[in-house]
C-alpha cells in the first residue's frame, strides 16, 4: 500500500503529467501516419528518457504506445489505412461507416471503445498480472499452433461475400507467409537471393498495399465511374465521442476487452489477431451478424476495445517475466533496462513504487489518449474535406514514405505496389483482403509451431489433442467453423 | 466499366501463380529432421489447396453462370468506358515510376513531381471538353506539390529522424 | 596523361581525405543497426548514443534496417562510403551470416573500430532437482539417455551454432529447437516445453532472478558480472571460450585519423556512468578493445562460428 501512495506521488507531478501527455500526442500523430509504428515512435523518444526518473520516462513511452495504437484507428477509419495490423479489423466496419458520411460517428465510437478497452486492461494489469503471466507460460508449440488454427477459422467469418473465395484469399496469405528463410530448417524458400526476402515478406508493405493502395486504385476508377466517392458532408459536424451508443454494446465491450487483454498477454501470438478474434465473437453473439462489414457500430466497438486492451495485456509478460511479446514492448523493455531496471518478478519486490508508478502512468496515458482525441476529432474529420483528387495523391504519398521508412528499403515499396494491385483485384472479384492479412500473420505462427511441436514429440501428432489448452482451441475452432457455416446458410437462404 | 469474362481471367491468373508456387515448391528439400514436417510441406500443401479451391470456384461459377457473365452495371454512365481504365493504368504506371525515381531523384523532387502528375492526370481525364485549363490553377498545383513535399520531408527527416533518399543538393 | 590524371586524382583524394579527417565530423553520422528497434543490439546503440554524440560533437542518427536477420543492414553498411559517416554494430551474427552463405560480404569487408561490450553465452535449464550444475546435468542425461532439448533464438543464429558447439564440447546429446526470438525460447523453457536455452545473459537474467531457470555454465573468458555464481567452461575443465560481442565498425577503408577520433570517443563513452548502469542492467560486461588486439579477437571468434555455420548449411 505504501508503495502505491509513493507511486501516486511519482506520477502526479505537473512535469510528469506534461511529459506523458506529450508522449501520447506524438504517439497519436505517428500512429495515424501509415508506416510509422508504435515501436518506431517509442524508439524515437527513448533517448529523451535517459535523463528522466524511471516512472516519468516510462510514462512518456507508455503514452506514446497508447497514442500510437489509437492513432492507427484514425487513419484506418478515415482512409482505410490500417497503421498497424491490429487496426485491420477496425477498417472492416469503421471505413464503410465513414464512407456513408458518418466519419464523426465512427471515430466517436472508436474513441470511447479504445478508452474503455485500455482502462480495462490497465485494471487487469495492476491486479492480475502474475497469474495471467503464468497462464501465458503454459503456451508451448502445440498450444500456439492450436491458437493459430483458431485464428484461421476467422477467415470464414470475415469473408462475407463468398466463403470459397475467402478461403482462397486466406490461403494466398498463408502461401506468401512461407516466403523467406524457413523457421526450423533454415532453407530458403522463394527468396531468389533477394536479401530483403530472407526474413520473409514484411507485414507493413503488405498491409498498406492490400488496404490503402488498393482502395485508392478503386477510388480512381470510381472517380470516373460515378461511384460513391464523395463523402456526404451533412453529418460531419456530429463528430464527438459516442458514450451512450458505445456503452449500449456493453457485452461486446466486456468480451472484447477480455479477449484483447489475454491474447495480448500471450507473447508472440501475433497480438494483432486479438482484434480479429473479438470481431469474430461479436459477430457470432450478435442478433444482426449480416450487418457486420457494412459499417456496423458493434464491429467497431469489438475491434477497437480489443485493440487497446492488447496494450495492457502485452505489458503483463514484459513486466512480470521480462518477455516482450512484440516490437513495441521490446523497445519499452529496452527503455527500462537502459534505466537500470530489469523487468521480471524481482521488479515487484525490489522496485514496488516504480512498478505501481508504471501502472498508474498507464492509466493516466489512457486518459490523455481520450482527452486528446476528444479535442482532436473535429480536426481529424476535416481530412475528408480535402478535395478527392488531392486526397488520393496525398494518401499515396503517405503510403510511400511510410513503407520506405520501415527499413529504408525500396524493395518494400515495390512489394507494397504489388500488394496494392493484388488487393484491388481481390476486392473487385469478391475474394477480399482481410483473409490475406490473417493468413500472413498466422501462417508463420502455425507453421513454425506445428513443426516445433512435432520435433519435440518426435513426430507424434497426438500432442495436439492430449494437451488441454491445445485440445480446447481445436474443439472450439471446429465448433466455430460449423457455427459460421450455419450462420451463413441462415443468412443466405431467405434471399434465394 | 465492362468486365468481360474478367472473373474467369482473374481465376486463371491466380491459378497460374499458384501453379508456379507449386512448381517451385517441388525443388525444396522434402526431408524432415526428427519426424517433423519438411520445409517443403507447407508451400506444397497450401499451393495445392489453392489450385483445387480455384478449380472448384470456377466450376461453381460456370454452373451459376457468373463466371463468364458480362458485367455492364455502369454502362449507362456518361463517361466513355475507356476513361477509368486509362486512369487506372496511368496511376499504376505513375506509382511504379515514383518508386523507380525515388532514390535517384531524391525524396523532395520525386515527390513533388509525383503529386503534380497524379493530380494532373485525374484532372485532365475528368476534364470536360470545352473547358479551358487555366494556367493559374496549374501554377497553384505546382506550388502546392512543391510545398507539400518539402514540408513532409522536413517533418519526417528532422522531426521523426527517418532517413529519406537525398541527392545532396542543399540538404535535399 | 592518364598517369598524370591518376596522380592528380590521388593527390586531391588524399588532400580531401586529410581535410575530411581534420574537420570530422562535419555532419550527422548514420549508425546502421541491422535489426529492429528493441533488440539487444539496438538497446546497446541507443544507450551509447548520447555519450558518443557528446564525445564526437555531432548528431548520431540510428537507422534500423532489419531485413534478412541482419543481412540487409550489414550489406547496406559495407556498400556505403568509408568516410566515417556510416557505421554499424558488428556482432557474432556478422560471422554466422557469412558462414550460412546468404550474404555477399565477409568479415574482411569491415574496419573494426572498437569492441564495446561482451556477453558470454549461458546455458540455462528449466527447474529440475536433478539439474543443479554441469556434473549433475550430464550424469542425469547420460543415465536417462534422453537428449537435452535446447531452444535457440533462431535458425542459423549464433546461439544455434554455439548450442551445437557446446553439445560437442561437453559430449552431450543436444537437440536444438530454433525459436523466432530469444524471448520466445525463454518462455518455452520457463513453461517447461523445452529443457533449456543457450542465450546471452541479458535474455535470461529475468528468468534466472525469478528462479524459473537454472544457469549451468557460461562460455566467457571470465565469469559474467550478471551471473557471478555460474562457472565458465574453462573453470569446469573444458577448453572452450566464445563470447557474443557488440562493437562499432565502418566499411573497409576508413581513414586511420577518423578511426582514431572514434576510438577516443568510445573510450570516453564507456566511462559514462549512465552507460555503465545501462550495460549492467542489460547483463553485459564493458570490455573495450581496439586496434591490433581487436583484429586478433575478430579472427579468433569468427573462425569457429563460420566453420560451424557452414556445416549447418549442408
Amino acid at each position: 500500500m505504501g508503495d502505491y501512495v509513493e507511486a501516486l506521488g511519482l506520477v502526479f507531478q505537473w512535469h510528469v503529467l506534461l511529459v506523458i501527455g506529450g508522449g501520447t500526442l506524438l504517439g497519436l500523430i505517428m500512429g495515424a501516419l501509415p508506416g510509422l509504428t508504435a515501436a518506431m515512435a517509442i524508439a524515437l523518444l527513448l533517448p529523451l528518457t535517459f535523463g528522466m526518473p524511471p516512472v516519468m520516462g516510462m510514462g512518456m513511452l507508455l503514452g506514446t504506445l497508447c497514442g500510437a495504437i489509437a492513432g492507427g484507428s484514425v487513419s484506418a477509419t478515415l482512409l482505410n489505412i490500417p497503421g498497424t495490423p491490429s487496426s485491420v479489423a477496425t477498417t472492416l466496419d469503421a471505413f464503410p461507416m465513414a464512407r456513408r458520411g458518418e466519419a464523426g460517428r465512427a471515430l466517436g465510437i472508436c474513441i470511447v471503445s479504445s478508452f474503455i478497452g485500455g482502462v480495462f486492461s490497465a485494471i487487469v494489469l495492476s491486479l492480475l498480472a502474475p497469474p495471467i503471466a503464468d497462464f501465458a507460460l503454459r503456451f508451448g508449440p502445440a498450444e500456439y499452433f492450436a491458437l493459430s488454427v483458431f485464428g484461421l477459422v476467422i477467415i470464414a467469418s470475415v469473408s462475407s461475400k463468398s466463403l470459397l473465395k475467402g478461403l482462397v484469399a486466406g490461403l494466398i496469405g498463408l502461401l506468401i507467409a512461407t516466403v523467406g528463410t524457413d523457421p526450423v530448417a533454415g532453407v530458403q524458400r522463394y527468396t531468389f537471393n533477394n536479401l530483403s526476402l530472407l526474413t520473409g515478406v514484411n507485414l507493413l508493405p503488405a498491409l498498406i498495399g492490400l488496404f490503402a493502395v488498393s482502395q485508392v486504385l478503386k477510388d480512381v476508377v470510381d472517380y470516373f465511374g460515378g461511384g460513391p466517392v464523395e463523402h456526404s458532408k451533412s453529418k460531419m459536424d456530429h463528430a464527438r465521442p459516442r458514450w451512450v451508443e458505445t456503452l449500449r454494446y456493453w457485452r461486446v465491450l466486456a468480451s472484447s476487452s477480455v479477449i484483447g487483454t489475454i491474447v495480448g498477454a500471450i507473447p508472440g501470438a501475433g497480438g494483432s489477431i486479438g482484434s480479429f478474434l473479438s470481431y469474430d465473437q461479436a459477430k457470432k453473439m450478435s442478433k444482426t451478424p449480416e450487418k457486420f462489414g457494412t459499417g456496423h457500430p458493434e464491429g467497431i466497438v469489438a475491434s477497437e476495445s480489443s485493440n487497446n486492451a492488447l496494450v495492457g495485456g502485452a505489458l503483463i509478460p514484459m513486466l512480470t517475466l521480462g518477455i516482450p511479446g512484440e516490437a513495441a514492448t521490446a523497445v519499452l523493455m529496452g527503455g527500462l533496462m537502459i534505466q537500470g531496471i530489469s523487468p521480471g518478478p524481482t521488479l515487484f519486490t525490489d522496485n514496488g513504487s516504480i512498478i505501481y508508478g508504471i501502472f498508474i502512468a498507464f492509466f493516466v496515458a489512457n486518459i490523455f489518449m481520450l482527452l486528446i482525441q476528444w479535442f482532436g476529432i473535429q480536426l481529424f474529420v476535416k481530412v475528408l474535406q480535402v478535395p478527392r483528387k488531392l486526397l488520393m495523391a496525398l494518401i499515396l504519398m503517405f503510403c510511400f514514405i511510410g513503407v520506405y521508412a520501415v527499413d529504408a528499403d525500396i524493395f518494400n515499396v515495390y512489394l507494397m505496389l504489388g500488394f496494392g494491385v493484388l488487393g484491388y483485384f481481390l476486392n473487385r472479384y469478391d475474394f477480399g483482403t482481410a483473409p490475406v492479412i490473417l493468413g500472413l500473420i498466422l501462417g508463420p505462427i502455425a507453421e513454425s509451431n506445428i513443426r516445433r511441436a512435432l520435433l519435440l514429440s518426435s513426430g507424434d501428432w497426438s500432442v495436439l489433442v492430449t494437451r488441454p489448452i491445445s485440445l480446447t482451441f481445436l474443439l472450439v475452432s471446429a465448433a466455430f467453423l460449423f457455427f459460421t457455416l450455419w450462420q451463413n446458410r441462415r443468412q443466405t437462404t431467405p434471399h434465394s | 466499366m465492362v468486365k468481360t469474362r474478367s472473373d474467369a481471367l482473374f481465376h486463371l491468373v491466380l491459378l497460374a501463380l499458384a501453379g508456379w508456387f507449386l512448381q517451385q515448391a517441388w525443388h525444396l528439400p522434402a526431408n524432415a529432421a526428427g519426424g517433423s514436417l519438411s520445409p517443403a510441406f507447407f508451400p506444397r500443401a497450401i499451393s495445392l489447396s489453392i489450385v483445387i479451391l480455384l478449380l472448384v470456384s470456377m466450376v461453381r461459377g460456370l454452373i451459376a453462370g457468373t463466371l463468364l457473365s458480362r458485367d455492364t452495371s455502369d454502362s449507362e454512365n456518361a463517361t466513355p468506358v475507356w476513361v477509368p481504365v486509362l486512369a487506372w493504368c496511368a496511376i499504376a504506371l505513375l506509382l511504379v515510376l515514383y518508386a523507380l525515381f525515388l532514390e535517384p531523384l531524391g525524396y523532395v523532387v520525386s515527390t513533388a513531381l509525383f503529386l503534380f502528375l497524379c493530380v494532373a492526370i485525374v484532372s485532365v481525364l475528368s476534364h470536360q471538353r470545352g473547358d479551358a485549363i487555366k494556367p493559374v490553377r496549374v501554377l497553384m498545383l505546382a506550388l502546392f506539390s512543391a510545398a507539400v513535399s518539402v514540408a513532409i520531408f522536413l517533418i519526417f527527416s528532422v522531426g521523426f529522424e527517418i532517413v529519406l533518399p537525398t541527392i545532396g543538393v542543399m540538404g535535399v | 596523361m592518364k598517369k598524370l590524371l591518376s596522380v592528380f586524382g590521388a593527390a586531391t583524394m588524399l588532400a580531401s581525405s586529410m581535410t575530411m579527417a581534420a574537420d570530422y565530423p562535419s555532419k550527422n553520422i548514420e549508425f546502421i543497426v541491422p535489426w529492429s528497434a528493441g533488440g539487444g543490439a539496438d538497446n546497446v546503440v541507443r544507450a551509447l548514443q548520447p555519450s558518443l554524440e557528446k564525445a564526437l560533437g555531432t548528431t548520431i542518427v540510428v537507422r534500423n534496417l532489419s531485413g534478412g536477420g541482419g543481412a540487409v543492414g550489414f550489406s547496406r553498411a559495407i556498400a556505403s562510403k568509408p568516410d566515417g559517416y556510416t557505421v554499424t554494430i558488428p556482432t557474432n551474427a556478422t560471422f554466422t551470416l557469412e558462414g550460412l552463405g546468404n550474404v555477399a560480404f565477409t568479415r574482411d569487408d569491415f574496419d573494426y573500430i572498437a569492441r564495446v561490450l561482451v556477453e558470454p553465452y549461458v546455458m540455462a535449464v528449466r527447474k529440475n532437482d536433478a539439474w543443479q550444475d554441469l556434473d549433475s546435468l550430464s550424469s542425469d542425461l547420460k543415465s536417462s539417455g534422453k537428449p537435452l532439448r535446447i531452444g535457440a533464438s533462431g535458425v542459423g543464429s549464433s546461439t544455434h551454432i554455439v548450442s551445437l558447439m557446446l553439445g560437442e564440447a561437453l559430449g552431450l546429446d543436444i537437440e536444438v529447437i530454433p525459436f523466432d526470438s530469444g524471448s520466445a525460447a525463454v518462455s518455452a523453457a520457463m513453461g517447461g516445453h523445452i529443457d533449456g536455452v543457450v542465450l546471452n545473459p541479458s535474455e535470461v537474467i529475468s528468468a534466472i532472478n525469478g528462479d524459473r531457470l537454472t544457469p549451468i555454465v557460461t562460455t566467457g573468458e571470465e565469469r559474467s558480472s550478471a551471473l557471478p555464481d555460474t562457472p565458465t567452461m574453462e573453470e569446469s575443465g573444458y577448453d572452450f571460450e566464445l563470447s557474443q560481442w557488440r562493437g562499432i565498425a565502418a566499411p573497409k577503408g576508413l581513414d586511420p585519423a577518423i578511426e582514431a577520433k572514434w576510438v577516443e570517443a568510445v573510450k570516453q563513452a564507456v566511462e559514462d556512468p549512465q552507460f555503465q548502469k545501462a550495460a549492467r542492467s542489460m547483463g553485459s560486461d564493458i570490455s573495450p578493445l581496439y586496434g591490433e588486439e581487436l583484429d586478433q579477437f575478430v579472427e579468433k571468434t569468427s573462425k569457429p562460428l563460420i566453420e560451424e555455420a557452414r556445416a549447418i548449411r549442408q
